[in-house]
């Protein structure tokens, strides 16, 4: 078993792979390499970054092909999830105090009003490399890249052997290794949950990191793109069991928005294992957990 | 006074006349005058021509070398332009080749991720994102 972890898309990235020789080796440092160059595209804090400049200009031609299909993919999940996820939510966070890298956010301090609106047109054209926004509409990838990328970096690692990418807790997960199956820690009130996970991707979205204050009242970046603020659900965090690190963080997202009674029948309808932990001290699983 | 003095003495007044009409005529003072009066205006375009002439010749020294400079900037950017694109180019290669990667994995059925609660210690935490 091998293991590289680094900096990466504004967390820590933690990289297992069950092989050992010098491929393996090679393999998490092309991974390491790849992230570092997704992040110079995709992320909204780099003014250089094709996300910053579409935008500054609200349109780009020439779009890089991971931007467009990250685009398309978080398009596909704000339909999915009847707009509880929304790319178009970057106003809003910097509205809420998030307009720097998380490190850089002052934990308290004084700002203008909470909100901003959410939700407009983005058009697409993947042949011609071309993604157009509303007027006023930028984007934020945030919330759904850090588990594309994950998906991304683990399907690269398994050309040599079981392999999990953690990225900031939107995990990947392919093939098995020796023990039978990747032991995922998860936090609950009543001490840590322990799930085997044999594949796909499990993430988690909570209010209880990335939260800071400002004007006496917390604030945290799970946007609700109704309001165009903090969501103020009865969750403190979820972590959901899907496909792939993407869809898991997408409906983490989503679920959490939702509040716990329409998450627990959300995630039963879709037969999605989560772990739902309420703002009162209570852990409730379902689909399939329970 | 005999009238052939008379005559001579009027010939000579006559012509006492003329030639005195003629040097005034002529007016030698006049530029003399003018001359002296001409000639602080008449250097000091000169010398304001003079300095035209020098400060054009320095501004279009200014203009040669930015050129120059500019030529020179010219050529390393687009080397530069030339260097970014190939990098591009390799990039859009790499990851085309992972995505290929990727596609032949997802063309692979998907089956659902099996998950259960286990006793074994996590090899890594998941935490809010």
């Amino acid at each position: 078993m091998q293991r590289h972890v680094f900096p990466a898309l504004g967390t820590t990235v933690d990289c297992l792979v069950a092989a050992d020789g010098a491929e393996a080796a090679r393999a998490l440092l092309d991974v390491e390499a790849e992230l570092a160059r997704l992040e110079a595209l995709l992320s909204r804090f780099r003014p250089g970054s094709q996300l910053s400049e579409l935008n500054r200009a609200g349109q780009l031609d020439g779009a890089a092909p991971e931007l467009v299909e990250l685009v398309e993919a978080a398009l596909v999940a704000r339909e999915e999830t009847g707009g509880r996820f929304d790319p178009t939510v970057h106003d809003a966070l910097v509205a809420a105090g998030y307009d720097r890298t998380f490190d850089e956010v002052a934990p308290d301090g004084a700002s203008g009003p909470a909100g901003a609106p959410c939700g407009g047109p983005v058009e697409v054209d993947r042949a011609a490399g071309r993604i157009a926004l509303a007027p006023g509409s930028r984007l934020d990838l945030g919330g759904i890249a850090k588990g594309w990328a994950a998906d991304r970096a683990c399907a690269h690692l398994a050309r040599v052997g079981p392999s999990l990418v953690n990225a900031g807790g939107d995990l990947a997960a392919r093939g098995r290794p020796p023990e039978g199956t990747w032991p995922v820690g998860v936090d609950t009130p009543g001490g840590e949950l322990v799930l085997g996970l044999d594949g796909g991707g499990l993430a988690t979205s909570g209010r209880d990191r990335r939260r800071w204050r400002r004007d006496g009242a917390e604030r945290h970046h799970l946007i609700d793109p109704a309001t165009g603020r903090p969501g103020e659900g009865d969750l403190e965090r979820v972590t959901v069991v899907a496909e792939s690190a993407a869809r898991a963080e997408v409906w983490a997202k989503a679920l959490f928005l939702a509040g716990e009674r329409d998450a627990a029948a959300e995630a039963d309808r879709r037969g999605l294992a989560c772990v739902l932990v309420t703002r009162d001290g209570r852990t409730v699983l379902t689909g399939g957990l329970a | 006074m005999t009238s052939p003095a008379r005559l001579y003495v009027l010939v000579v007044a006559v012509l006492v006349f003329f030639l005195s009409w003629a040097a005034i005529a002529a007016n030698p003072w006049a530029a003399e005058a003018e001359s002296a009066s001409a000639d602080p205006r008449l250097a000091a375009l000169a010398a304001r021509e003079q300095r035209l002439q020098e400060r054009a010749s320095e501004v279009q020294r200014i203009l040669d070398q930015r050129w120059a400079d500019h030529r020179v900037a010219l050529a390393k950017r687009k080397r530069e332009i030339a260097a970014a694109r190939k990098a591009h180019a390799k990039d859009v290669r790499a990851a085309e080749r992972l995505q290929a990667e990727l596609d032949a994995q997802t063309s692979e059925p998907v089956a659902p991720p099996t998950v259960r609660v286990v006793t074994l210690p996590p090899v890594t935490q998941s935490r809010s994102s």
